[in-house]
């Protein structure tokens, strides 16, 4: 009966070891996660950053214009891969999408808010990132 | 020999040694998680410091074209980068030197070196450990060009490890790794006139 009950408690004792592991490994688990995250978020700010910085290229204000016919984001969302490595040996792609919307007009100004969000779904959960970005023009 | 007595210490041995690996294991993960933790610190201050560079290339110069030399490891500019320093408008060198091995124990590490202000009023160079640095230029309608007077945009790749390793298994080390990558459109570079 002794014996039965030595067995008992280390049966328990495994089994509070096991839980006790799984935890410990699940923890780690989303650690690891959290930082893969935290890498793919700080990619997805440079690839929305690039783009914000185009907009700096963007002279006549009828291309912010979303019902001009030259309106710059009329083909967005768009695909982008980005190869990174020596030898490119890395990629991730990146779904960017552009809006632009007049927030302000003066009469002799227009200030347009500039709206860039970046998607990346390499990575689980998905990142989901947005800036804004406002250009005025004189007139 | 008593069959009880053996019995527990085989059961009892398996147990210690799944709790040393256990250990051994926590221990490993922790390695990795502090040394990734330590590793996008320092590419977000490494590239706090290049973003600042790279955004005010040509400003406060008085010149249309503010670069020197325009390599792919290499890179000189005029710039006044820093408001608050006694310099106006100063040269600015990124320089990854390949010929110049960190003595950590990461075999891949070299020396990126950003040569410019340094404080209020001292100008020198700091080193940033990096594994791999790649510049290229592009004109503004996004072509590629070595042409001092056409860039308009500069991609700059970053790629770092850490300097000490984690054990994976046995003499297996790795190195955690992070890559960024952004290409630049100065504004003072681009302006409309």
């Amino acid at each position: 009966m002794s014996s039965y009950a030595e067995l008992t408690y280390l049966i328990g004792a495994m089994v509070i070891f096991g839980f006790l592991s799984l935890n410990t490994a699940r923890s780690f688990n989303s650690g690891r996660q959290a930082i893969y995250q935290a890498e793919a978020e700080y990619r997805a700010i440079a690839v929305a950053q690039d783009e914000l910085d185009k907009v700096q290229w963007i002279y006549d204000s009828d291309e912010l214009d979303p019902n001009s016919g030259d309106y710059v984001y009329a083909n967005y969302p768009i695909n982008e891969v980005h190869n990174y490595g020596d030898s490119d040996q890395y990629n991730s792609t990146f779904i960017i999408n552009g809006t632009s919307e007049l927030i302000e007009d003066t009469g002799s100004m227009k200030k347009y808010q500039v709206t860039v969000s970046v998607l990346n779904q390499n990575v689980t959960p998905e990142v989901f990132i947005t800036l804004e970005y406002v250009k005025s023009y004189t007139y | 020999m008593n069959a009880g007595l053996a019995i527990t210490f085989v059961i009892g041995g398996l147990f210690m040694i799944s709790i040393l690996n256990f250990n051994a294991q926590v221990i490993n993960q922790t390695q990795e998680l502090t040394l990734s933790t330590i590793n996008q610190s320092n590419l977000d201050n490494l590239v706090d410091v290049l973003a600042n560079d790279f955004n005010k290339i040509g400003f406060n110069t008085g010149t249309a074209v503010p670069f020197t030399t325009i390599s792919d490891k290499n890179i000189i500019f005029q710039a006044d980068v820093y408001d608050n320093d006694s310099y106006g408008s100063t040269n600015i060198r990124w320089f990854f030197d390949v010929n110049d091995a960190v003595s950590s124990t990461n075999p891949n590490d070299y020396y990126l070196k950003r040569t410019g202000p340094i404080g209020t009023s001292s100008y020198g160079t700091i080193e940033f450990p990096v594994v791999y640095f790649d510049l290229n230029y592009y004109t503004a309608d996004g072509t590629p060009t070595n042409d001092l007077a056409s860039v308009k945009k500069i991609e700059v790749e970053l790629m770092i490890e850490t300097v000490e390793p984690y054990t994976v298994t046995g003499s297996t080390k790795e190195y955690p790794r992070l890559i960024w990558k952004r290409i630049f459109v100065p504004n003072n570079i681009n302006l409309p006139y």
